[in-house]
Parts: structure tokens; sequence; C-alpha cells
């Protein structure tokens, strides 16, 4: 955001009107702000690589952002194959932003195709949140890669615009 | 027992190395669409749910803080460098911002094709010296085409004769051309049934005001435009047999001068969180070429999500709020190159500068962030139209100023609270629904704006003793206030999508955009001057470290005045803002510019 153009003046109160001073020279907003906080998230954690066979010991993390005055319920689906040898469902009642952690154990013959998921939601009538995560059992995700471009730049009536995406590499 | 069982086995988790797996996803069609079978052991019943372990000591919870170094800033953070700008050498303007979150930054433009700086008492500019735009075309009397070569027209003969298509000079090749009717369109999702993350099918929707353009080999056949309805485009094509025949489209406005006045550009920067501050790597404009085999009269060019459809949803986005506007206001508003980068996510999310950049030697006036990663949030409109929101106060209007992190859960400072606020009032007023909607860490969450009176309370009100963050004309008017409440506010008086236009007006009124003398001093009625902060805690609404700057700025209760001032009846300001138990504006005593 807009620091004040005088700095010398941080002794001003809060509360005060500021001596004064001439307004900036230019009308600028330059301030940059994060519009996409959610008011809650999960996550797993625990080893990267699991056992070959279970049980497996994961912790569930549910963290409230900010200040959010919802109960939060919390789902753990195991995939097939897979027994949860804790509860499945859970409520997080009201309270203070932070960070609460569950532990989770999940038993398998062989280590399940499917992911394990967490899922934290709340709602009312105004608003909500849907918060997930899953745990692959080591399996990485899939990569996303940029799209193939042409050959050939763009460029019309001096406007440069660089190579396109080749949607004939597409299909 | 069982609470001791629980912990011990979170402590030991925590001891034997264990790793944070990174969240994924919302999956399409929220989980259901891809759980499998479940094994249960335990029937689900919150009256035997486990306990919760409270890990607040046992790992480092993750707060957002934006915080700006741990002394107070020096007298000059700029070093020297102004605020207005300098030229540094002939073809650069070296300029200080001063962001929360980041600082003091020096922000270097290059001068655009055939520009060069110059400094003058407004500060450092760029400015055309030759006779043209290198590369801009035009067509001469003769009919030849005139290109700009060297700052200077050079004139080419045109055997076909030089033509003009959709506001661009052009020589047709000799080649046989046929006329096609096309649609563009983009692939997009919509939020699965209460809002649990995105449906598990992509639509396909129109593609408008999409630059299109027909090559033969490097031969410019025709432009054509996309129309703002259905993303349809009439323009000639050259046979399939032609080597390198095809159709672009592209995520570009393109004015007669050739300019582009806005684009989603590429930034070219490597996937993951960038800082909004990061030079971008060989930028390109986001378009999809066609091959003309691809090209079919009667049919319909498709952006898939794998080739980019997300920079196409944010254009498509953008322009819908750009071209109301220009309608509106009746001019085009500043220029805007709008970032959008494959898995490239930034440290402001997604935001929206004025601070300028050029782009392959043009100046943009504006710059939009938006993250565009596996959470697929290209597809939220709100968010779009509410980052546009930004880029149209910033135009037409004036911004506070104010920025960083925000939560509509926290009381946030005038100025930050309006600049927010009326941003999601535009965008929900463009979307023509109430409910904001966004995507962010495999989370959606959603609020809706229309229905604060029956949230009990859960978000946080204005109250008739707030106090007040800088005196005040009238106690509580300058109270900090969650930027949900202004949504709200907003969206009451303007009935909804009801009478968005006395909004709109007031925004852009001098008594809301140029300041006025009050008591000798450069002001806004209501006597609000931007505040800057070290640092703010989302868990917390704590800010530290704040500074009143004196810069002067207009927020709501200059909004209300100038609404009240052009006429606007009293009492749909009082049933917007309940003056009686909430927001204690006096809609009897407007302060009007005189």
């Amino acid at each position: 955001m807009r620091l004040p153009l005088v700095l010398g003046l941080l002794s001003l109160a809060c509360a005060s009107r500021p001596e004064p001073a001439p307004a900036p020279p230019a009308h600028r907003a330059n301030a940059p702000r994060r519009d996409d906080v959610s008011p809650v998230t999960v996550a797993w954690i625990g080893p990267a690589t699991p056992p070959a066979s279970g049980p497996l010991q994961l912790t569930a993390r549910v963290t409230r952002n900010v200040p959010f005055d919802l109960p939060v319920t919390v789902t753990v689906r195991a995939p097939r194959g897979a027994t949860l040898s804790t509860a499945p469902r859970w409520e997080i009642p009201v309270g203070p932003a932070d960070a609460l952690d569950a532990p989770v154990v999940i038993a398998y013959p062989s280590v399940p195709t499917g992911d394990l998921v967490l899922v934290a939601e709340a709602r009312d009538d105004a608003h909500g949140v849907y918060a997930t995560a899953r745990y692959h059992f080591g399996r990485s995700e899939p990569e996303r890669s940029p799209p193939p471009v042409t050959s050939r730049a763009l460029s019309v009536g001096g406007a440069r615009m660089g190579p396109s995406v080749d949607m004939g590499a597409q299909r | 027992m069982r609470r001791a069982v629980l912990a011990a086995l979170a402590l030991s988790l925590a001891a034997c190395g264990s790793e944070t797996v990174r969240p994924s996803v919302v999956p399409p069609g929220g989980d259901d669409a891809a759980v499998d079978a479940v094994d249960v052991i335990e029937v689900p019943d919150v009256s035997d749910a486990p306990d919760v372990v409270d890990a607040s000591d046992v790992v480092d919870a993750v707060d957002v803080v934006d915080v700006v170094g741990e002394d107070l800033p020096p007298a000059d953070p700029c070093g020297g460098i102004p605020l207005e700008g300098r030229c540094v050498g002939t073809t650069r303007v070296e300029a200080c911002d001063l962001d929360e979150g980041a600082g003091a930054v020096i922000v270097r433009t290059d001068c655009g094709s055939g520009e060069r700086c110059v400094e003058a008492d407004a500060g450092a500019a760029c400015v055309l010296t030759g006779e043209c735009r290198e590369g801009a075309a035009s067509c001469g009397e003769s009919g030849a085409l005139r290109r700009c070569v060297g700052a200077r027209w050079v004139e080419e003969p045109c055997a076909t004769g030089c033509a003009v298509a959709a506001g661009v000079a052009l020589c047709r090749p000799e080649v046989a051309t046929t006329e096609v009717s096309l649609r563009v369109v983009y692939e997009a999702r919509s939020p699965a049934p209460g809002y649990r993350g995105w449906s598990n099918t992509v639509t396909a929707r129109p593609a408008r005001g999409f630059r299109v353009y027909s090559f033969a080999g490097d031969d410019l056949v025709d432009v054509g435009e996309t129309s703002v309805d259905e993303g349809a485009v009439t323009l000639r094509v050259a046979g399939a047999e032609v080597d390198g025949a095809r159709v672009v489209v592209a995520a570009v406005t393109q004015a007669s001068d050739g300019t582009l006045p806005f684009q989603v550009a590429d930034p070219g920067l490597a996937a993951g969180d960038q800082p909004t501050t990061a030079t971008p790597r060989e930028p390109r404009s986001w378009s999809w070429s066609f091959p003309r085999a691809m090209v079919t009269d009667g049919g319909v060019l498709r952006v898939t999500e794998s080739a980019g459809a997300g920079a196409a949803a944010v254009f498509d986005g953008v322009g819908v709020v750009r071209r109301r506007a220009a309608a509106r206001y009746g001019s085009a508003g500043q220029s805007l190159v709008a970032w959008v980068g494959t898995d490239v996510t930034w440290d402001c999310g997604s935001c929206v500068t004025a601070r300028a950049v050029t782009v392959n030697g043009q100046r943009y006036a504006n710059q939009m962030f938006y993250r565009n990663d596996r959470d697929l949030n290209a597809n939220a409109a709100p968010v779009v139209f509410h980052e546009s929101g930004h880029w149209l106060m910033n135009s037409y209007g004036r911004s506070p100023g104010e920025g960083g992190s925000h939560s509509g859960s926290c009381a946030s400072y005038p100025g930050l609270a309006w600049s927010e606020g009326f941003a999601t009032w535009v965008g929900q007023e463009t979307d023509g629904q109430p409910v904001y909607y966004s995507s962010s860490g495999g989370s959606m969450f959603w609020i809706n704006i229309a229905a604060r009176s029956m949230s009990s309370g859960r978000l946080p009100r204005p109250t008739l003793t707030g106090a007040d963050v800088i005196a005040s004309t009238e106690p509580g008017l300058l109270q900090r206030m969650s930027e949900t409440e202004v949504s709200a506010v907003l969206w009451s008086l303007s009935n909804g999508t009801g009478d968005v236009e006395p909004l709109y007006r007031a925004v852009a009124s001098p008594r809301m955009v140029t300041p006025t003398v009050v008591d000798g001093v450069a002001a806004f009625e209501r006597g609000y001057w931007s505040h800057a902060w070290r640092g703010v805690s989302l868990r917390s609404c704590a800010y530290t470290g704040v500074t009143t700057t004196t810069r002067p700025s207009s927020v709501l209760p200059d909004f209300l005045d100038a609404l009240l001032c052009a006429g606007f009846p009293a009492e749909r300001v009082d049933r917007a803002t309940v003056p009686t138990v909430y927001y204690p504006f006096p809609s009897s005593r407007p302060l009007c510019r005189r």
C-alpha cells in the first residue's frame, strides 16, 4: 500500500488529524491486496512415502486462518481397501483462529490406489467454506505444464504479442 | 484417556520426521465424485467425536501476516529516487513505490517503441519522439500500405489494395480466401452444488471481445473481433493448402493505432509463488493458433483447460467490466495488463496495482496479477469481476491506497474496507447475483453479501460506539469496518442489481475523486487520511505499526455524501446503514461539495 509521502509524520496519533501538508503530487494507487485468504484450510501431515502395509499414522490439520464463527465439521474418507481406526467425522466448535490437529490412523493390506480425503465444511445462510486435502500414499500429482506454443510470434499493427498456444499440437 | 492417547500419537508423529503434504486441489464435483468406497469402523456421530488435539504447542500455526521490516522505515526509504520518477538514460523511467507488504520498491519502466523519457514538473514520462510508433500501419491515399519503420512512415506497394479490418490496416496477400463464420469458446467450470468445489464437467463459455487474426504464412489476411454476446466472428481465411494458413485468437483489445489497451499476458515465470515485483521473462500475450484444418464455416474454436482457458476466462471477465465502464463513463479507462501464468501464484493472491509497466514495448498504467493454479480460480467470476472493480476505481474514481492482507472477518481500516467492499460490490453487481465465491489452497469459500441481516451478527459490524481511527466529523464514521459490511451496504443501496447507476456516478464524482480544501488543507470533507501499517494478523485482526499518512482519501461516508448530494433518497441510505443500530451515518446532514 501507499505509505505516506512524508514519513516523518509517524508520530501522529491515529485519532488526530495530521498537520497541514501538501497533497501528493499525483494520484497513485499502488496497493496490492491479498484477496483470497480462505477462512479454513486443511492439510495432511505424514510421511511422503507410506509403509507398504498399514497401519499408517497421519495428522489431519484444520486451520482457521481468520476469525470464523461457525462450527466446522471434519470428515475423513478412506479409499477402497483401507480401514480407518479413528473416527471418520468430528466437529470443531466455534473458537479463535488457530490450527487444530487430530490424529488419524488407517490400516491397509497394501498401498491403496485411491486417496485418503480430508474435508472440513462449515456453512450457514450467509457464508461458508468447503476445504479438502488428499493424501496420495506417495503418488505424485499429475504435473501441469504450460501448453506448447508456436514457433511464429504474433505481431499485428506494431503490437508484439509473442508466440501463440499451438492448438494443432493440443489435439 | 482417549485424549492422552491421541495427543501421544500426535507428538510421536511430530517427532518422527513427518513432513507436510501439500493439500490437494478441490476435485471437480467436490469429493463425492472421487471418493472410493469407505470402510467405516465407527458410525459418524458428533456426540462420539474424537477429541481434537490442539496442536498449537506442537506445530507452528501459520498466520497470514504482513510485516514490513522490523524497524521503522528510514527517513527516505527510496534512497533519493522520486515517487514521481526520473529518467535513467533516454528510454527508462525509474520511480519509487512505497507498498505495504513490500516496503520501498524501485520500479524501472522502459519506454515503448519510438518513445523516450522526458522529465517535467509532474515527473518523468515516456513520450513519442518520431512520426509514429514502430510497426504501426495505416493506409496511404494511393492504396499503398504505410508502415512505421524507424519512427517514420514508409509506403509499401500493395497489389490487392490497402484495406482496414477491425481498425487494422493490412495488405491482403494474393491468395484465394473464403469467408467463414465462427464461434470462439473457452472451457470453464461452475461451482458444484453448495459451493463444494468446482463442477466435474467443463462447459463452453463464449469468448467475448477477443481479437481474431487470419494469416497465410506471415501475411495478415483479415482481422475480426468476437461479439460480446456469443463470441461470434466472421472473417476471411486462406485455403487449407496455403502454407501457414491459420486463425489466431488473442486475449487482447487493439486500438486503431495498433496498441493493446488491455491484454492478458503470460509472464513467463516459473510455476510457484512469485512476487508482484518479479520481472516477466519474455512475456507473451495469451493467444491461441488454430491451424486452418480446424477452421470450418459455422464451426467452433475451443480453448481448452489445458491450453490456458483460465487466461481466457480472465480476459472475458475483465472485458465485461471494461466495456460496461467505457459505455457508462464515455472513456476507455486506464490501460491494463493482466498477468496469468501456468501454475503461477502471486504473493498478493490476486490483486491490482497502479504500478506502471512496459510489456513488449507498450506501457500499461495498471497491472492485475491473477492466481492460476490447481485451484482453478479463474473460474470464479466474482473474483475476476472484483479485481476489475479495483481497476475501475483506479480508472474513474480514487483508490484510498490502503492494501495488504485483508478479510471480511476482520474490521479493516476505512480506506481498505472501502476499496475492497466497493470492488466486491462491482463484482457481484456485474455477476448479477450476491454470492462471492473463491477457491484457494484446496478450499472454496463463499459469502452472500445480501444475507447480512441473516448472519446473526457473525461478521463484524460497525457499532454506534465504534472508535474512529482518526478525528471524524461525526462520531463513528471513521471506525474500522468489515469490507463485507461495505459490500452489503452498497448492495442494499443499489437494490441489488436494480439501481446501480447512482452508485457508479457517485464513485466517479469530483466529491470522491478530487480533494478540496478543508481548514487550509487538501482533504476530503469527511477528513480521512490513508493509513499505513507495518503488519496485520488476520487471525487476530490486529494491526501493528500503524501510521497516518498525508494522503487524503475519500471513503464510505464521503461516498454516501456524494450519493445524497446528488439527490439519492435518504431513507434508502438509512435502510442500508441502519444508523440507529450499526453505522451511524447522518443521512440528514450530508457534506456536499460547495
